[in-house]
């Protein structure tokens, strides 16, 4: 019996649900989905001691600013201000669950963060018909977006700099979590940036990840034992890691 | 013999993403697909399939002789959705045979030490692979990443299983593992080429096509 955690509770509604087969859904429904994994993924990474705050601070951070213009709006936008005011609020509401980690409330944690990049995007939308300056509220969302980049790049880093130890110890399961956790990240933040210009440079439809096995780290893995720099380095991989190979992949 | 190019089992399990209903893909019926992928890839898996073909005359069982057949390319494509639902005995089959057999396990005579020394060479052939090779998925401006990477360690960690499955203590019987149907084009993606593969496949039946009907 696995230990109640978001991530758990999620993976079991998902499991061999026909409503979430990614091949049958359209490029809003795949945004969706995207939310509430990535949310479900920072949930287990924080189980494992990685340190998510940097995507955490920049939803935060584009949730406030979101908030301060909302007040701005209230004075010239008397229609718009209160949709924004009320998506946002599903977005603060949502932080509090992931921050409070109750499991009575598991489910409404995952009815809102299904739909979390799919709010983020409306806002922005709405937004744009207002005709008001949000570059304030841009730059929160290029924050975020560069957030889940520079994880993705750390979780690619600490693959390479681990590889040889982690599969010699044989440690399939998890290193392969860890391989594929970037890719994942980057899909995310192609998901976002796709849905608020219709182009992205990462490409986030085409490529579906299982949860399970983004997750699938191992009962007490923790990041703070595997992020061990004494590890013996490959001269290939020291290559890659000090001379700009996988830091250059972006 | 197939009267016609068949696309390998493995190419024809992915193109059923999508079409059938989603569901969980256990470590029986994924056996099989891996060693087709495997092969696929240039691993010689031939000592296992000729350990299969000897367990399927050891044992008298017709649906792993089926399965073999179909890893041998002999098998019509028409065939692969019974091969599938065969598929997802021969591993409890193979089990029972090995933990009735015990310790004679070891009778060069068995079917049981060919099959699992096939296996363990066929993972230690892949593993030293992904050993040489890992470096590539971490490089700029290359089609390999880490994602290519993460889907073959999938695949040592579903073949390690196998073996440790059909090892004594048999430990692993009641070890969970599945894949997500709509996963399996990624976990069996570990070139970042599949589409070109599945092409190079559909332009073959393609072809067959147009001869017959040029033939007609």
């Amino acid at each position: 019996m696995e230990t109640p955690s978001f991530h758990n509770d999620v993976i079991e509604q998902l499991k061999d649900n026909p409503n979430w087969t990614w091949s049958a859904m359209n490029d809003e429904e795949k945004t969706s989905y995207l939310g509430l994994l990535l949310i479900s993924f920072l949930d287990r990474l924080r189980y494992a001691e990685f340190d998510v705050d940097p995507v955490l601070n920049s939803l935060d951070q584009l949730i406030h600013s979101i908030d301060v213009k909302v007040s701005e709006l209230y004075r010239e936008q008397f229609i718009l201000a209160p949709v924004i005011k009320h998506l946002n609020r599903y977005n603060k509401r949502q932080m509090e669950l992931f921050e409070d980690n109750d499991k009575e409330y598991y489910s409404e944690l995952m009815h809102l963060s299904q739909e979390m990049l799919n709010r983020l995007a409306m806002i922005h939308d709405v937004l744009r018909i207002s005709k008001t300056e949000y570059a304030e509220i841009g730059s929160c969302y290029s924050r975020l977006i560069n957030a889940l980049i520079e994880m993705a790049d750390h979780l690619d880093d600490l693959a390479l700099r681990h590889f040889y130890a982690a599969f010699q110890d044989g440690k399939f399961e998890s290193l392969a979590a860890i391989c594929m956790g970037g890719g994942f990240l980057r899909s995310a933040a192609g998901a976002i940036e796709f849905r608020l210009t219709d182009d992205s440079y990462w490409e986030f439809g085409h490529r579906y990840y299982d949860l399970k096995a983004l997750i699938s780290l191992g009962k007490h893995f923790d990041f703070r034992t595997f992020d061990d720099d004494t590890n013996p380095l490959l001269p290939e991989v020291a290559e890659l890691l000090f001379e700009g190979g996988s830091e250059d992949a972006e | 013999m197939p009267n016609k190019v068949n696309k390998p089992y493995w190419i024809w399990a992915l193109g059923q993403t999508g079409i059938e209903r989603r569901k969980t893909i256990d470590l029986a019926e994924f056996f099989i697909l891996l060693l087709d992928r495997l092969g696929s890839e240039g691993y010689d898996t031939k000592t296992v399939i000729q350990g299969l073909e000897t367990a399927s005359m050891q044992l008298e069982n017709q649906e792993i002789a089926d399965v073999a057949a179909a890893l041998a390319g002999r098998t019509d494509e028409e065939a692969y959705p019974r091969v599938r639902e065969k598929s997802r005995t021969v591993l409890h089959t193979l089990l029972e045979a090995v933990q009735e057999i015990g310790p004679k396990q070891t009778d060069p005579e068995s079917f049981a030490p060919l099959l699992l020394t096939a296996l363990d060479k066929l993972s230690a052939s892949f593993k030293e692979h992904i050993v040489k090779f890992h470096t590539q998925n971490f490089e700029a401006n290359n089609r390999l990443e880490p994602f290519h990477l993460g889907n073959m360690l999938l695949c040592v960690h579903a073949l390690e299983g196998i073996i440790q499955t059909l090892n004594p203590p048999f430990q692993n019987v009641h070890v969970p593992f599945g894949i997500d149907s709509e996963s399996l084009r990624g976990v069996l993606d570990w070139t970042g080429d599949l589409d070109e593969t599945e092409y190079h496949y559909w332009y073959q039946e393609f072809q067959d096509i147009i001869g017959a009907e040029q033939k007609g």
